[in-house]
């Protein structure tokens, strides 16, 4: 087993052997076989998946993370090294990412079947599987912000796949742009906490920047720079996540992100990428601990992003945009618990939130695909008659991240125990308003889309075994998953899992939280069951859009998004356009100026030369006299002298 | 200073050879350089030869009476002067062919 | 102290100057020519008092003949004698021209008497004393021809061939640059009678 551990770089270079088997390969035989790339592209994921397996099954015995370093760049004394470690945390991480990769390679084949850009697409999943697993693998943080860029650019490639679309083209910028703003603050952050701890780095004989080192090293850090200092490098370092992971200033690129294929927005907007801001919270969580008010500010921002997104995701009409707005919402839950402390419930939740929302973004392609990229739910309604099995497995989903029994309820109720844990009691009571409007604008969707009567004009019709197949493997992890690792009834904890330190942590046996959260929760699939079946609201009289009418204010404001775009983009055109406006006629007049200038001098001094050449016979032959007398009066001199 | 001593400067000897060589000399370059018509500037070379010619028999006649090395020289040099003179002719006829002007301020194509 | 040489030497000296100086200065080209035609005559003189005799018979043939019929000619060729006086170039180079020649000749002055000390001092590096009289009763009479014929026929022998060679590419030179039908020269054709 240990072979499986040491050659875990395989598991994210095969991919990037893949994605350059098919680039080269259209581009020197423009090869049409589309099994080709299929059985490449899941072949590589499934070894991976393999692999992933028998490392994670190594790490059950194994507390001690495997690291090994090669040297990259050496230059003075700052020691660049590349490297993989394989501790607990990056084989569930791998786990994760390959299964849900996997499973997403064989539902686009069907789903992207059609498309003429199929083979671009496989390429491009394959960067991205090498990016983020290699993002996972990382041994230091160095090789982290490489594969964070890589991940970003992957993403910009998804997005904008269908790039003759401009909407498309415009979010795949926007996504990228928000991205870089949050990795320039990771990058600065990083190079002052390197800044400050150079001398201990250089002075160790671990890696620079490396995970297994990084406890003694924030530590060092700590001591050595004033708190503020600590907090702001602590800080800037979490902007990173703050855009990879859509925390609230950065959330923006997220929704419109939805304009990539489904089968992207389920892989990387809703299982990997943006989990990848969450990881790497993990991965530098003691540089985060040692500061007090970098934890808060962590801890309400995943707060805030929480509340926000929920609010958003009750109005959305666009069935991708509400699944956006929930995984920015659950998102903020995770990035919640990690600042209130809560680590482990933290991660529990990205991986029960990984298998949900992919299955979820799955079902909504599964039924956009039917309703011939019909994507608004005015149009939709009544089909579970006519896709069985989407409905039920979106079911399921709804249910899991509604936190009613399956996954999604273990893995909150984790989450609210460690902010109880805490004394987060006003995080706390935000977290469970976020859980009862996350059932409500789930179900919500739910019964628009599957329930009732068929609005729309298409003529629906069930998706194929390829793209159900996968939906229902799926389904499995996303019911059980979080029972199966709660760590209560005897069943294996996932919270004892990833505590490296032994330390046993006495769990609040009681049953008020859980109740508490189920009772939530069902009021809010009984509030969009009353809402919108239309049985029961006839039952009920309610009218929804006189309803809606009475609290136009609030509706506008959550339809609208807050206007954080539109503040954005005002700002944008106020601010940012005028800077650089600035900047380029700076550029223009005064850089280009000083490079003309050389050239002006270098004209007016041949002018002044070219006064030399009159033309005229006769001025040449006074310079050639003057020069012979000058010379016969210097040796005169000399010869006085 | 008396009387003697100032006639004493006036007696003819190399040096007053050398300066009237040189005076010629002078007066060659000045027409040379300031003469605006061409046929001017070839006579100024012709008296620049003279001087220098001057100057050869001078040395000739004073430190090398036996054998003379200076004339020969001066011979030689008014051969070279006979040729380049016949040479500044047809130059000269060239130039008005393509020009009817013998004025150097026309002949400027050059310039620049 | 030979009065009567003195006197010979300043006098051409001075009829020399006014001529070099005619020959710059007087506006009309013709009048130029005629100065200068003086003022070869007076080299020779100068060359007669310094013993160059066969120098002195060559100026007068090749400068105050020779060149002067090419300086006519080049006058004749070259527009109408009444055309509009082409005088002196009134441009910065005169300056520079006047200055240069005022330099060279203080510099010569003064490297030739020795830093101004030979005028009034009788001895100086250079003799100022005439040769023997004995040698000169012997150049009279005999002249500087045999001597000279001597030298360039020993001693000079390469220089003269040389030279022979360099009046040949001269004539050459001159006859292919003045002649009119250029092109006939490079494509030689044997009609009797030209057509055009």
């Amino acid at each position: 087993m240990e072979f499986f551990v040491e050659n875990a770089g395989l598991i994210a270079l095969l991919p990037l052997w893949v994605f350059l088997i098919i680039i080269f390969g259209q581009n020197l035989f423009v090869y049409e076989n589309k099994k080709f790339t299929l059985w490449l592209t899941i072949s590589s994921t499934f070894i991976g998946l393999i692999c992933s397996s028998f490392i994670l099954a190594w790490t059950f015995d194994n507390t001690t993370p495997y690291v090994q370093n090669f040297n990259w760049l050496e230059a003075g004394n700052i020691k660049l090294s590349v490297g993989i470690i394989v501790d607990r945390l990056a084989a569930m991480m791998l786990m994760v990412v390959t299964s849900v990769s996997l499973l997403i390679q064989i539902y686009s084949h069907e789903y992207m079947n059609k498309d003429e850009g199929y083979h671009r697409f496989f390429a491009y999943l394959n960067l991205f599987n090498f990016s983020m697993l290699g993002l996972v693998l990382s041994s230091n943080l160095f090789q982290t912000y490489i594969f964070w860029e890589l991940v970003g650019v992957s993403s910009y490639l998804l997005i904008g796949f269908w790039f003759k679309r401009p909407s498309a083209a415009a979010a795949a910028t926007k996504a990228f742009i928000m991205n870089r703003i949050g990795d320039c603050g990771l990058l600065i952050g990083i190079l002052m906490f390197l800044y400050f701890s150079i001398g201990w780095w250089a002075s160790n004989s671990d890696i620079f920047l490396s995970f297994t080192a990084m406890p003694d090293a924030a530590k060092y850090v700590f001591d050595s720079t004033n708190p503020f200092l600590y907090t702001v490098i602590a800080l800037l370092i979490f902007l990173g996540p703050v855009a990879k992971s859509a925390q609230f200033p950065l959330h923006t690129w997220l929704p419109d992100a939805m304009e990539g294929p489904t089968p992207i927005s389920a892989l990387i907007h809703a299982a990997t990428m943006v989990a990848a801001g969450v990881y790497l919270i993990a991965r530098v969580y003691p540089i985060f601990e040692l500061s007090h008010d970098a934890m808060t500010v962590i801890a309400w921002t995943g707060a805030i992003t929480a509340l926000m997104a929920a609010t958003i995701a009750i109005t959305q009409q666009d069935i991708k945009k509400a699944l956006a707005y929930s995984t920015c919402s659950q998102l903020g839950f995770m990035v919640m618990a990690m600042g209130a402390g809560a680590y482990t419930a933290g991660l529990f939740h990205l991986m029960t939130h990984a298998y949900f929302k992919a299955m979820l973004f799955l079902c909504s392609g599964a039924v956009i695909h039917g309703l011939n990229d019909q994507q608004d739910m005015k149009y939709m309604g009544g089909l579970r008659k006519h896709m069985p099995a989407v409905a039920y497995t979106y079911l399921i989903g709804c249910l899991a991240i509604s936190g009613i029994f399956l996954s999604g309820f273990w893995s909150k109720e984790e989450i609210f125990t460690g902010l109880l844990e805490h004394n987060q009691i006003v995080l706390l009571v935000i977290a469970m308003a976020v859980a009862g409007m996350t059932a409500f604008y789930m179900f919500r969707t739910y019964f628009l889309t599957f329930e009732g009567e068929y609005r729309g004009h298409e003529h629906p019709h069930n998706a194929s075994k390829t793209i159900t197949l996968p939906l229902i493997i799926l389904a499995i992890p996303s019911a059980i998953i979080g029972f199966a690792l709660c760590g209560k009834f005897g069943l294996p904890s996932f919270d004892a899992f990833m505590r490296v330190t032994e330390e046993t942590v006495s769990h609040n046996e009681s049953l008020l939280i859980p109740a508490v959260s189920l009772i939530v929760s069902l009021l809010g699939v009984g509030l969009a069951m009353v809402l919108y079946v239309e049985k029961y609201r006839n039952m009920l009289k309610i009218n929804l859009d006189n309803f809606i009418q009475k609290i136009k204010p609030v509706y506008d404001f959550s339809a609208n998004l807050w206007y954080i775009n539109k503040t954005y983009y005002k700002f944008i055109d106020y601010v940012v356009l005028p800077v650089s406006e600035f900047m380029s006629a700076f550029d223009k007049f005064i850089v280009d100026g000083i490079v003309n200038l050389a050239a002006l001098w270098v004209h007016f001094c041949g002018w002044i030369l070219r006064l030399f050449q009159t033309g005229n016979v006769q001025t040449y032959a006074t310079i050639l006299f003057g020069g012979l007398i000058f010379l016969t009066f210097v040796f005169t001199i000399y010869w006085l002298l | 200073m008396n009387i003697e001593v100032i006639l004493k400067i006036f007696n003819v000897g190399l040096t007053h050879y050398l300066i009237l060589g040189a005076i010629l000399f002078c007066i060659g370059i000045l027409g040379l350089i300031i003469s605006r018509n061409i046929i001017r500037v070839l006579m100024s070379i012709e008296i620049l030869l003279c001087a220098i010619n001057i100057n050869f028999v001078a040395f000739a006649n004073y430190n090398d009476i036996n054998n003379l090395q200076g004339q020969v020289f001066a011979i030689f040099i008014m051969a070279v002067a006979a040729a380049e003179a016949a040479l500044g002719l047809a130059i000269l006829l060239s130039l008005y062919r393509n020009k009817p002007t013998v004025d150097t301020e026309e002949m400027k194509e050059l310039k620049g | 102290m030979d009065i009567i040489y003195n006197l010979f030497f300043y006098a051409i000296a001075f009829v020399l100057v006014i001529a070099a100086l005619s020959v710059v200065f007087l506006p009309r080209i013709v009048y130029s020519a005629v100065s200068m035609i003086l003022a070869f005559i007076s080299v020779a003189g100068i060359f007669v008092l310094l013993n160059a005799d066969f120098v002195a018979i060559s100026q007068i043939m090749i400068y105050a003949v020779g060149i002067t019929i090419i300086m006519i000619f080049a006058i004749m060729l070259t527009g109408r004698v009444s055309e509009k006086k082409l005088w002196i170039a009134f441009a910065p180079r005169t300056l520079f021209a006047f200055a240069i020649a005022g330099v060279f000749f203080v510099t010569i002055l003064f490297t030739v008497t020795n830093g101004f000390k030979s005028l009034a001092r009788e001895s100086s590096i250079f003799s100022t004393t005439l040769p023997s009289i004995e040698t000169i009763e012997t150049l009279q009479t005999q002249g500087t021809t045999g001597i000279i014929g001597k030298a360039l026929f020993t001693k000079y022998v390469l220089p003269f061939e040389i030279l022979s060679l360099l009046l040949l590419a001269a004539i050459l030179g001159a006859v292919v640059m003045a002649k009119k039908d250029r092109d006939n020269l490079i494509n030689p054709t044997t009609r009797l009678i030209e057509e055009d």
